[in-house]
C-alpha cells in the first residue's frame, strides 16, 4: 500500500515539470477544480441515496450560497454550511 | 526566497490548516480504533499511517482486511490514480526544488494540503515550498497522535457514534469556488457534478473520487 501511494506521489515530483507541452497542459489547468467538486459532491452525498435531500445536501447548497454571499471566502463556505446544516437537522 | 517570505509563508501554512487539524484527528482516532478492532495491533496502525499517510486507502484497507492482499491493492490503486495529476500540478507549482525538498513535499501530498497549496498559489503566495511544509507537518502530526489515541482506545471507542460531520466537503467546496476562475473551470466544475454523482451510483467505493476527478477534467479540458 505505502509502495502504490509513494509511487503515484512521486510520479511528477522527482525533476521539476519543465516540458511546456505539459506546462501549458489543459488539463492540469482545470483538474483541482474537477478533484475539489468531486471530493465536496462525494462527501455531500449519501451513500444508496445520491439524489435524496438530506442535510448534507442542504449544507452543500449553504456551503454555495456562503461562497456567493462571501466572495468565495472558506470561511464563508463553511461557516453557512455548517448552519445550513444544523438547520436541516432540526427539520428533517 | 527571503527569509521573510519563506517565515510568513510558513506562518500563513500554518493558519490556514489549523483549523483543518480537530476534524483531522477525530478521523485518525477513528482509523485507529477500527485498525485495533479489525485485528492489526497498535505498531502496526501506527507503522500504516507512518507509511502510507490516506485516510480514505486505510479505512478501505480495515474495510477489506477480511478479503486479503488483492482487493486491497486494488483499492489503493484506485484511491492514489488522482495523486498522478496532483503531483504534476505541484511540480509545476514549486518550479526547481531540491530533489529531496520534492521528496519530503510528495511524502505528504494529501488532498487538503494540495487543496490549500493550490488555493495559496491563486492567490500569490511568495514561498509555496514553505506553506505546503507548514501544512504538511500539522497533518501529518495530527494524523500520527490521533492514530495513536484511536489505536490505544481500541475496542472501548464506539466509532459509529462518532460524526465526522460535513467539514471535510464543506473545505473542498470552499477551495472549489476559491480557484474556479475561468469558462473552461466553470463548465468542469458542472462536468465534476455530473460525474462524481454518477461515479457514487455506479462505481465501487474506492475509484469514485479518482474515476469522477479524472473523467470531468479529461471532457472539461476540451472546452475553451
Amino acid at each position: 500500500m505505502a509502495v502504490v501511494t509513494l509511487s503515484s506521489r512521486l510520479s511528477f515530483m522527482l525533476r521539476p515539470v519543465k516540458s511546456q507541452k505539459l506546462k501549458d497542459n489543459r488539463f492540469l489547468e482545470v483538474f483541482p477544480v474537477a478533484l475539489f467538486v468531486t471530493l465536496a459532491v462525494v462527501g455531500f452525498a449519501p451513500p444508496g441515496e445520491v439524489l435524496a435531500v438530506t442535510p448534507s445536501v442542504i449544507a452543500g447548497v449553504g456551503g454555495i450560497a456562503g461562497a456567493a454571499l462571501f466572495k468565495r471566502s472558506m470561511l464563508g463556505v463553511v461557516a453557512m454550511g455548517a448552519v445550513a446544516y444544523l438547520l436541516a437537522r432540526l427539520w428533517f | 526566497m527571503t527569509a521573510t517570505n519563506k517565515s510568513a509563508s510558513f506562518r500563513r501554512g500554518l493558519r490556514d490548516t489549523l483549523p483543518l487539524a480537530p476534524p483531522i484527528a477525530v478521523f485518525g482516532v477513528v482509523f485507529g480504533a477500527l485498525a485495533i478492532q479489525a485485528g492489526l495491533t497498535p505498531w502496526l496502525a501506527f507503522l500504516c499511517s507512518l507509511l502510507v499517510v490516506s485516510g480514505s486507502a486505510q479505512m478501505a484497507m480495515v474495510g477489506l482486511i477480511g478479503s486479503g492482499a488483492g482487493p486491497v491493492l486494488l483499492a489503493t490503486t484506485g484511491l492514489a490514480l488522482r495523486h498522478l495529476p496532483m503531483s504534476a500540478t505541484l511540480s509545476e507549482m514549486i518550479g526547481d526544488t531540491p530533489l529531496l525538498r520534492r521528496l519530503q513535499l510528495s511524502w505528504v501530498l494529501v488532498d487538503e494540503s494540495y487543496g490549500l497549496t493550490v488555493n495559496a498559489a491563486t492567490r500569490g503566495e511568495p514561498d509555496l515550498v514553505a506553506f505546503k511544509t507548514a501544512s504538511d507537518l500539522t497533518l501529518y502530526s495530527t494524523w500520527l497522535l490521533s492514530t495513536v489515541a484511536g489505536a490505544l482506545l481500541g475496542a472501548q471507542l464506539d466509532t459509529v457514534a462518532v460524526d465526522l460531520g460535513i467539514v471535510f466537503p464543506l473545505v473542498f467546496l470552499g477551495l472549489a469556488a476559491s480557484v474556479v476562475r475561468t469558462r473552461t473551470q466553470w463548465i468542469t466544475a458542472g462536468l465534476s457534478v455530473v460525474a462524481a454523482v454518477v461515479a457514487v451510483s455506479v462505481l465501487p467505493v474506492a475509484w469514485q473520487i479518482s474515476g469522477a476527478a479524472i473523467a470531468a477534467a479529461a471532457v472539461g479540458s476540451r472546452f475553451k
